[in-house]
């Protein structure tokens, strides 16, 4: 039986003994990040603006087949992407190449994920997000945007890398996640397929 | 079967008025500008206008009071929060507010998330430099540099008139005195003009019930859902020993010994003319100082009496009577034409559900 588990921000981890983590069912969304951004005080509307000229937003309640990469947060540098995995909470924190593929797998194996009983639970935001993603695709790696979603941020050791394999209308690419590896020319650079989501460790 | 139902509808008079200031980078050149409209409308709004002050992007409410002193402080403490609405709407959410402002420049950017909710139609944006608050949209309304006594009475509009009404509606209790029934061509409207509290609780036949409320600046409709509260009636009161012959001859339809000038009057007699003014006197002195429904009940401690304070009363199930003078008539709720119709003029201690009899006084 698949174990659910919510952060702060309502939205849904899958906890996995096996791997040892619990991981996003989804990348990080931009509602999401906002909410870190008007707690921290930190980062600003200059700093905002640079990531919507990356990445549009769009509404999480209007999203569709054409546009849904619009609701992750994307231009995202590691830095920041750890600043909000301390501001989630204890724990949180990028998963590991290992640990991500090792999560593509576990979610290749799975049937469809039975999230309609969790629905109740999650934050108004994720529910209404989780239950457009549920119709727009049938199959679980799709859904949770491990394929045809972004590049996500991994550690390796000590670097940084990306790990995904968007679709050829958000990124023109060839890549099998369980193989290829994402490395930017320049971390500091800001790229619109870069997002992230997260693991905390069991 | 007609519906029935009862109701609270809370309508203060006066406003309450959240006003979110922007003090995020985007607004940072326009804050003379946004404190220069902020802080005399906080002072000009009256007394009993319920006020709130936020910061764009932050939950926490400010004390609107302590604005001009501390103005930098909270311009620093909020200047790297972003421009989003969601933190204060959602706490909005759950609460009754007449109007929403939020002053600033720059786009707000998840007002698109709020198009459809409810708390939109109360937004006014004030826009105090260049940018929109709503960039290339337009969800609701924008006033560009408004001067401050225009703002004023944008905000601040006291409710001037309540009207209920519906399909088949006919109140029969409501506790605010100040509304009346208008009854004309079988349908009947509740209505309340001018009045300190517009709040009622209110029990009546029918559907689709909405109440309209008019102001200056316009007026909005709102539903009147049924929701099963504890109509707070008169409480029953004892009539005396002489009070109670007085009843019991009536429903026999015997003469009765009036306790006023201790004479026999005819049966069902209510007001003895014998003593001092034209007027006469009530035969039940209990009810002196009572006009309208009054209901007399047999228990078996005694004979007890409750006024009914307004024009209608229930008789049973698409039943009422209406006063008019010291009359009253019986109606009926007929579907077809959607209509009350008059059926027959009440007979006094006419009987009630619950061996209950009614008089008008």
């Amino acid at each position: 039986m698949i174990k659910f588990t919510l952060d702060k921000t309502g939205f849904p981890l899958i906890v996995s003994k096996e791997i040892g983590v619990a991981f996003h069912l989804i990348p990080i969304t931009k509602v999401q990040f906002e909410e870190f951004i008007s707690e921290t005080n930190k980062y600003g509307d200059e700093w905002y603006e640079t990531i919507l000229s990356i990445n549009p937003r769009v509404s999480y309640k209007l999203f569709d087949i054409e546009n849904y990469e619009h609701i992750f947060i994307t231009g995202i540098l590691p830095e920041e992407a750890l600043e909000f995995a301390k501001w989630l909470g204890k724990g949180f924190d990028l998963p590991t190449v290992k640990e991500w593929r090792q999560i593509y797998l576990l979610l290749q194996s799975l049937s469809p994920l039975p999230l309609s009983y969790n629905y109740n639970i999650l934050s108004y935001k994720a529910d209404k997000i989780l239950k457009k993603l549920n119709k727009l695709f049938e199959k679980n790696l799709n859904m949770t945007l491990m394929e045809e979603g972004i590049v996500e941020w991994v550690r390796q050791e000590k670097e940084y890398i990306g790990l995904g394999a968007p679709r050829d209308s958000f990124l023109p690419n060839a890549w099998n996640p369980l193989k290829d590896e994402v490395r930017p020319i320049n971390i500091k650079e800001r790229l619109k397929y870069f997002g992230f989501r997260l693991v905390r460790r069991l | 079967m007609l519906k029935e139902g009862s109701a609270n509808i809370n309508l203060a008079k006066s406003d309450s008025i959240v006003i979110i200031v922007d003090a995020s980078q985007s607004a940072q050149e326009y804050w003379e500008e946004i404190l220069n409209i902020t802080l005399p409308l906080l002072e000009n709004l009256p007394a009993d206008v319920e006020r709130q002050l936020y910061f764009l992007s932050n939950a926490k409410k400010y004390n609107g009071s302590r604005l001009s002193y501390e103005s930098k402080v909270w311009q620093k403490e909020n200047i790297l929060r972003g421009s989003f609405i969601t933190p204060i709407f959602e706490k909005l959410l759950k609460e009754d507010i007449s109007k929403i402002l939020v002053i600033g420049s720059g786009k707000i950017f998840d007002l698109e998330d709020w198009q459809e909710s409810r708390l939109i139609d109360k937004l006014i944006l004030i826009n105090m430099g260049e940018s929109s608050l709503q960039g290339e949209e337009s969800f609701t309304q924008e006033l560009r540099k408004p001067v401050p006594s225009d703002l004023l009475s944008i905000l601040h509009s006291p409710i001037k008139e309540v009207e209920i009404k519906g399909e088949g509606f006919m109140p029969y209790f409501w506790d605010n005195a100040g509304y009346k029934l208008i009854f004309k061509d079988g349908n009947a409207i509740l209505k309340g003009s001018e009045l300190e509290d517009f709040s009622l609780s209110i029990a009546f036949f029918g559907e689709r019930v909405k109440a309209k409320i008019v102001r200056d600046d316009g007026s909005e409709e709102i539903s009147v859902e049924s929701s099963d509260i504890e109509i707070m009636e008169q409480e029953w009161m004892p009539l005396t020993m002489e009070e109670a012959k007085v009843f019991q001859d009536a429903i026999k339809n015997k003469n009765l010994n009036c306790p006023i000038c201790k004479k026999e009057h005819k049966p069902q007699t209510l007001i003895c003319t014998s003593g001092e003014g034209i007027l006469g006197r009530c035969v039940y002195p209990s009810l002196e100082d009572k006009t309208g429904f009054v209901i007399f009940k047999e228990l078996p401690e005694g004979i007890v009496f409750k006024h009914h304070h307004v024009k209608v009363i229930r008789v049973k199930e698409g039943l009422v009577a209406i006063v008019t003078g010291t009359k009253a008539d019986i109606y009926e709720y007929d579907h077809t034409p959607r209509k009350w119709i008059k059926k027959e003029r009440i007979k006094q201690y006419y009987l009630l559900e619950d061996n209950e009899y009614l008089v008008v006084i």
